[in-house]
């Protein structure tokens, strides 16, 4: 292989004179004009002139200039012009460094020239040595399905499911009820219009099955996943419906001659047959068997069915699908409340959960005749218990956010039904955020719906009555107050469903300390943490409906992503040096995203697709053997290798500052163009996350004389790539371990957190560092 | 002649002692129990010593102002409505005009005029002029009372009365005037006495000259005559023109005369004109008899009531004055009706059918209240009633075209009430304001003890029976919450949210170190004992009734509840329970 000599063009820009006010640029022009590899240097006045990239496109061309060291302060918006103009040239975008003189303070007038130009010509140094590594990069194309898989067709799968497939995307939606529909086909009414859920459902429902590009799978689940980004492999157990999806028409001859009765769902719902119609939503239309329920060598069904549709001997079946990402909408389920021992759920009929209220209140809708235990009419004192298991330490730590506006939606709908009906809310406070006032307001504006600012501490029937004694302390009055009712509704919080429990299980997605899925919730909250993978409705955190349609779409928008057809990947991806790792596997258990994968030697090698490059994997490699492309160790270390160490004169200590680009980075930089006194002391070197500094990195900084390491990283549990921060500090320990065997105080090593405009902060942190560092005397290491 | 002046003798006889009965009462009465202080010596004493110092002092000349401007021309009922100006100006002027020209012509008019005959122009026009003014006052009289639907205008027997012997007066008078053109018999009677010598032919022509021309109507003679006869007749007739002029010009009585023409020899006969006379004069003497009893006082007494009015001040004058004034401005009232038309509260009437509640009624329970007989306690009652819902608003007090202070009966009223011992719950409300503002007038002995009675009167009926701290089922009454809901104001209750802003914004909460011990209830609590229907524990509750109507709760809640209006529902409600509950109250 041809050993490549670069030919680096430098050129300074004076900023309009900027530059020139505080350093020599003549002295720095003439220093680097004979800088190794240099081919030519030169500072410039007139930078944006079609001339100037005339002359320098032509050098390119010509071969004169191979790459670009670009010395001053240029915007985002700047860097990409000037790419820009040498990329049609041939010039590799990647073969580009700039220098931020004046980030560094440069410019800072409270600095000794000397100190300036020192530090300048120092930091030119290092980025030219960084330079010369440099590496052409490309970035890559994945092939990628154009399919995704949503698990969960509630009304956030189905709402999704409609986006998508409008856009042309293939959809499987899987569902393990035989019906669609999940939760919100329950309830009688939804906010804020209190209308019938039902008719947007059907809506929905309408739309998808008349798409090309939807595909039900009911009673099935995802039994693995396999694959990356663009490229997953799902795989999906279907159980037998026993009835042909194609062949009935759900004419309901069979419910004539089915010998079994099952219970229903609710205690105020009537009983089933075995053979019933798909539950929640009967679509699609075709029955479905409870077989586990038929008298053995039952056949009554199959034998009267008009369309020959039923067929009992149907077995499970598998089905892989190829999918380009998944979107996970699993929901949510109501909290037990049988755990609530105190409210008495369970063992009376007419304490219900407030789930059970609507399919009481939608029980009129239903054909009449069947048993219901309670019936709506009878109702005349009605109390409703808020956070019956929520905000409570014991049961639910959390508020769900929407009961609150779900019992006044009840008591609205219900006072419509039972006009002369009073209602009773026991409360701690009542959370109708937003618009949803509007529902409270209404509420209180019936009049007969009190509000009474405690929860009942016990509950009991009274049998003669056939009522309820509920007896709470009111605290306005400061009276006990004694109540006869007629039903007693929980409000039960929400907690993630049992299929949100098991897709976790399934796709290895990370649950919160709540064991909803994790997400970051600000910044990109629809992404579960594993690329591809989207989470969409309450399996994130409790929503109402339309916050869940919401959460649903902006999901399906970001899977979008994957669902191109291909999967562009950036090249600054993480590349393992195979012939150096150990197998040790630290990369694949701390990559924040799981991206790690075996390749077939059992190497660990990230997933392309899946990785976010943040560089964490760089910085916990003990052997230092992972690097990001175009940010790769070696570049650090020569750049850190050209740090002028004694730029300070002799008494001052010389600080490296690693600080995150995200937010490090831009607090030091606020610092200075706020004009507050920062102290030259500091180099700083930009990385992509705090966690990307490898304890290698460090120790070679520190045995090169640097007095002190500055690492600064975003707060704890604000870091973009989850817990960088978090990493970076675990890792101390080793370090500390390694700088003693070197004779090197480990306090040279600090940590800081900083936020993005944590300017004062930073300088305040400077200078206590810099006090330390006096006290503890320059590095042995320095010469 | 004789009868005349028996019955003239009489009637003045009675005028004169029920004048005299009736101005002691100024003296003896009073709405408030008489002390030694207050006797009626001294208060005969205080008025001349009060008359005396304001006619030797400026204020004669407003006096003066007052007699012109208000008296005379009555410029009070002309800014109140021109029609009832016209209705009492022209019975008014007319009447008194035919007083001084007509009834006392012998004193007045044969004084002023020395050629003065009735029969003469222009006084037999006027006479009847000044009758026609008369006749039209009483018709605009009647077109208002009984045509003009004003709202709630009542017409007592006394207003028809004042109107009947009016019409009475003038009615016969003009009937007795055209009996007279027609009479045959008067005719014979003059010819006896003026034209005794003529002959037979003379007499003839000049009969049928009073037939042609004079409206009189013969028994034998029978026109049409002849020119000459006429002529010979009015040659004749130049003495007579000294003392008759044509009938004619007694427009009213001579129509009266061609209409009764046909049907006037036999009423001649039967002694019509006499008949008449006697009517006409009777009841002259009637309505001077009983005009002391009658509304018609007021001709005596309402311009000394404006005098009183334009010179006297509440808060200055001599309380004896002020007592006596009180009860000479009863008298004064001439049942007009202005106070009740243009009464705040006079609309409440349409729903509480109690007539005490219209100013222009009350003053009649009032002088009944103020001559000291014994009231039914129902009877008060009612006038309590009425009384304590007027808002002291001095509308009335300010329309009153004879100058009552109306507004200082009305508390003079309800204090003399209240000191009887009726307990007014009332006076818990901010009707009573006036009363507080009043409170230095009244003495704090006086002004407490009322307030004492009507707190105990609630504190009786409603006992928070909820001991223990334990509320149940039988303490919470549904019904108020349905009350409440009547009306828009009061049926925000359910609103609040209870933030507590009504309470933070209470003068009266803060009034206390230790608000809940003092008050009971403080606001946002009576509001979520409310929707939870706790009537006596609301009721019960002293900040109900110390409330101050300020209505910073209400303009200061977030959540639009009328705090105080719920207030006001809530005392409604707990005081009408009392009041249903005893009815002897």
């Amino acid at each position: 292989m041809e050993k490549i000599v670069p030919k680096i063009g430098i050129f300074i820009w004076n900023q309009g004179g900027r530059l020139s006010q505080a350093v020599d640029l003549e002295g720095l022009v003439k220093k680097f004009s004979k800088a190794k590899n240099a081919a030519r240097c030169e500072f410039v006045d007139e930078l944006w002139t079609t001339a100037f990239f005339d002359s320098l496109r032509s050098a390119v061309e010509n071969k004169q200039i191979d790459r670009f060291l670009w010395v001053g302060r240029f915007t985002s918006y700047q860097m990409k012009y000037i790419k820009g103009q040498f990329s049609a040239a041939g010039l590799n975008p990647y073969l580009h460094e700039w220098v931020d003189l004046e980030d560094q303070g440069i410019c800072l007038k409270d600095t000794a020239p000397e100190i300036r130009a020192a530090k300048a010509a120092s930091l030119i140094q290092m980025a030219l040595a960084r330079n010369r590594l440099l590496e052409p990069l490309n970035p890559m194309e994945l092939p990628a399905s154009d399919a995704i898989l949503i698990i969960g067709a509630g009304v956030a799968g189905l709402h999704a499911a409609e986006s998508l497939s409008a856009l042309g995307k293939q959809v499987h939606l899987v569902e393990k009820e035989s019906g669609v529909g999940g939760k919100v086909a329950l309830l009688s009414r939804f906010y804020p219009r209190i209308c019938d859920p039902h008719c947007g459902l059907e809506f929905t429902l309408q739309k998808l099955s008349e798409s090309d590009h939807v595909a039900f799978h009911t009673l099935s689940r995802v039994e693995a996943l396999s694959g990356s980004p663009g490229n997953y492999m799902a795989a999906v157990q279907k159980k037998p419906r026993y009835v042909s999806e194609t062949k009935c028409n759900a004419c309901g001859e069979c419910l004539t001659v089915c010998p079994k009765e099952i219970p229903g769902a609710f205690p105020v719902s009537e009983t089933m047959k075995a053979i019933h119609s798909p539950f929640p939503m009967s679509f699609p239309s075709a029955f479905v068997v409870e077989r586990e329920h038929c008298p053995p060598e039952c056949r009554e069904c199959e034998k009267i069915c008009p369309a020959k549709a039923v067929d009992l001997n149907q077995a499970p079946s598998e089905d892989q699908l190829r999918v380009g990402a998944v979107l996970i909408t699993t929901g949510w389920d109501l909290y037990p409340l049988s755990k609530v021992e105190e409210y008495g759920y369970g063992r009376f009929d007419n304490i219900i959960s407030n789930l059970e209220m609507e399919q009481l209140l939608s029980s009129h809708t239903r054909q009449p005749g069947k048993s219901a235990k309670l019936s709506l009419n009878d109702l005349k004192e009605v109390g409703f218990i808020q956070c019956a298991g929520s905000r409570d330490e014991r049961h639910l730590p959390y508020c769900s956010s929407v009961c609150c506006s779900a019992t006044l939606k009840q008591i609205l709908y219900f006072k419509e039904l039972v006009p002369e009906a009073k209602c009773y809310v026991f409360y701690q406070h009542i959370r109708s955020s937003g618009f949803e006032e509007d529902l409270y307001r209404k509420a209180r504006e019936m009049g007969d719906v009190t509000f009474v600012r405690e929860r009942p501490a016990t509950v009991a029937l009274d049998e003669q009555k056939g009522k309820l004694n509920v007896t709470v302390l009111d605290p306005l009055l400061d009276k006990e107050i004694t109540m006869d009712l007629d039903l007693l509704v929980l409000a039960g919080g929400m907690c993630p469903s049992q299929g949100t429990r098991e897709t976790a299980q399934v796709l290895k997605l990370p649950q919160n300390h709540y064991q909803f899925f994790e997400s970051h919730l600000q910044c990109h909250p629809e992404e579960g943490q594993r690329t591809g993978i989207y989470v969409g409705g309450s399996c994130r955190e409790p929503m109402n409906v339309s916050q869940s349609i919401d959460s649903s779409h902006r999901s399906a928008m970001q899977a979008l992503k994957y669902l191109a057809g291909t999967v562009l990947i950036e090249p600054t991806y993480p590349v393992v040096n195979k012939t150096k790792c150990d197998q040790c596997k630290r990369c694949m258990e701390e990559c924040p995203f799981s991206s790690f994968v075996f390749d077939e030697k059992e190497f660990p090698t990230p997933d392309l697709a899946r990785c976010r490059q943040c560089g964490n994997c760089m910085g916990i490699c003990p052997l230092a053997v992972i690097s990001l492309n175009n940010n790769t160790i070696k570049q650090m270390a020569v750049q850190i290798e050209a740090v002028n160490t004694s730029f300070m004169g002799k008494k001052e200590p010389v600080i490296l500052a690693l600080l995150c680009e995200n937010d490090a980075y831009k607090a030091a930089r606020a610092a200075v163009d706020q004009g507050l006194p920062v102290p030259p002391n500091a180099i700083i070197i930009k990385v992509s996350c705090a966690g990307s500094v490898n304890n290698a990195v460090i120790a070679d900084a520190l045995s090169l004389g640097i007095d002190g390491i500055l690492i600064g990283g975003c707060k704890d549990d604000q870091c973009h790539y989850v817990k960088g921060s978090q990493l970076v500090q675990k890792r101390s320990g080793d370090l500390s371990d390694k700088l003693k065997t070197m004779m090197i105080e480990p306090e040279r090593v600090r940590f800081v957190n900083l936020e993005i405009r944590d300017a004062n902060k930073y300088v305040e942190v400077l200078n206590t560092y810099i006090h330390d560092l006096k006290a503890m005397g320059p590095n042995p290491f320095k010469i | 002649m004789m009868f005349f002046d028996i019955s003239l003798y009489i009637a003045l006889t009675i005028f004169t002692i029920g004048l005299l009965y009736k101005v002691s009462t100024w003296f003896r009465c009073s709405l408030l129990p008489t002390t030694a202080e207050i006797s009626p010596g001294k208060r005969v004493a205080a008025a001349a010593k009060g008359i005396v110092l304001t006619v030797f002092s400026l204020k004669i000349l407003t006096l003066l102002k007052v007699l012109v401007l208000e008296i005379l021309l009555q410029v009070r009922t002309l800014k109140e409505s021109r029609l009832r100006w016209w209705m009492h100006t022209l019975i008014y002027g007319g009447f008194m005009l035919l007083l001084l020209m007509h009834a006392l012509e012998k004193t007045v008019s044969k004084t002023l005029f020395s050629h003065y005959y009735s029969t003469l122009n222009p006084f037999i026009f006027l006479r009847d002029f000044f009758g026609l003014m008369v006749l039209a006052g009483l018709g605009l009289a009647i077109y208002r009372r009984l045509f003009m639907k004003i709202p709630r205008l009542k017409t007592s027997p006394m207003d028809h009365y004042a109107v009947i012997i009016l019409a009475v007066i003038m009615v016969s008078g003009f009937l007795l005037e055209g009996a007279k053109i027609t009479s045959y018999t008067r005719y014979q009677e003059m010819v006896e006495v003026y034209a005794d010598a003529g002959s037979e032919e003379e007499l003839k022509a000049l009969e049928s000259l009073w037939i042609k021309e004079y409206g009189m109507v013969s028994t034998g003679l029978k026109g049409p005559f002849e020119e000459n006869v006429l002529e010979k007749g009015r040659e004749l007739n130049e003495s007579c023109i000294a003392c008759h002029s044509r009938p004619q010009w007694a427009f009213m009585g001579y129509g009266v005369a061609k209409a009764i023409a046909p049907a006037a020899t036999a009423l001649d006969k039967a002694g019509l004109p006499t008949f008449l006379w006697y009517i006409h004069f009777l009841a002259c003497f009637i309505g001077l008899a009983y005009l002391p009893f009658s509304k018609m006082f007021h001709i005596i007494v309402g311009p000394l009531s404006l005098m009183a009015n334009a010179v006297m001040d509440p808060e200055t004058s001599d309380p004896h004055n002020i007592t006596t004034r009180q009860i000479m401005e009863l008298d004064a009232c001439t049942h007009c009706g202005s106070c009740t038309t243009r009464c705040s509260v006079g609309i409440v009437f349409e729903e509480i059918p109690n007539v005490n509640i219209l100013p222009s009624e009350k003053i009649a329970a009032i002088k009944n209240l103020a001559s000291g007989r014994n009231i039914s306690r129902q009877d008060i009652r009612s006038i309590q009633e009425g009384l304590y819902l007027c808002t002291n608003c001095l509308r009335c007090t300010g329309v009153c075209p004879v100058g009552i202070n109306l507004q200082h009966l009305w508390l003079s009223a309800r204090e003399a009430l209240l000191q009887k011992g009726c307990p007014e719950l009332m006076i818990l409300s901010p009707l009573s304001l006036y009363r507080g503002l009043m409170q230095s007038a009244i003495g704090p002995q006086r002004y407490q003890q009322p307030i004492d009675a009507a707190k105990k009167l609630i504190s009786d009926e409603y006992q928070t029976d909820i001991q223990d701290n334990t509320i149940n089922t039988s303490h919470r009454d549904d019904t108020l919450k349905h009350r409440l809901r009547l009306s828009h104001q009061s049926s925000t209750f359910s609103f609040c949210y209870n933030c507590k802003t009504c309470t933070s914004a209470c003068p009266v909460v803060h009034n206390y170190e230790r608000p809940r011990d003092a008050l009971g209830l403080v606001p946002h609590q009576i509001m979520h004992a409310t929707a939870l229907g706790l009537g006596d524990l609301i009721f019960s509750s002293k900040m109900l009734w110390a409330c101050l109507g300020c209505y910073r709760c209400q303009d200061q809640c977030p959540q639009g509840v009328h705090v105080t209006d719920v207030f006001y529902e809530l005392k409604n409600i707990a005081i009408k329970k009392i009041k249903d509950q005893t009815t002897d109250l």
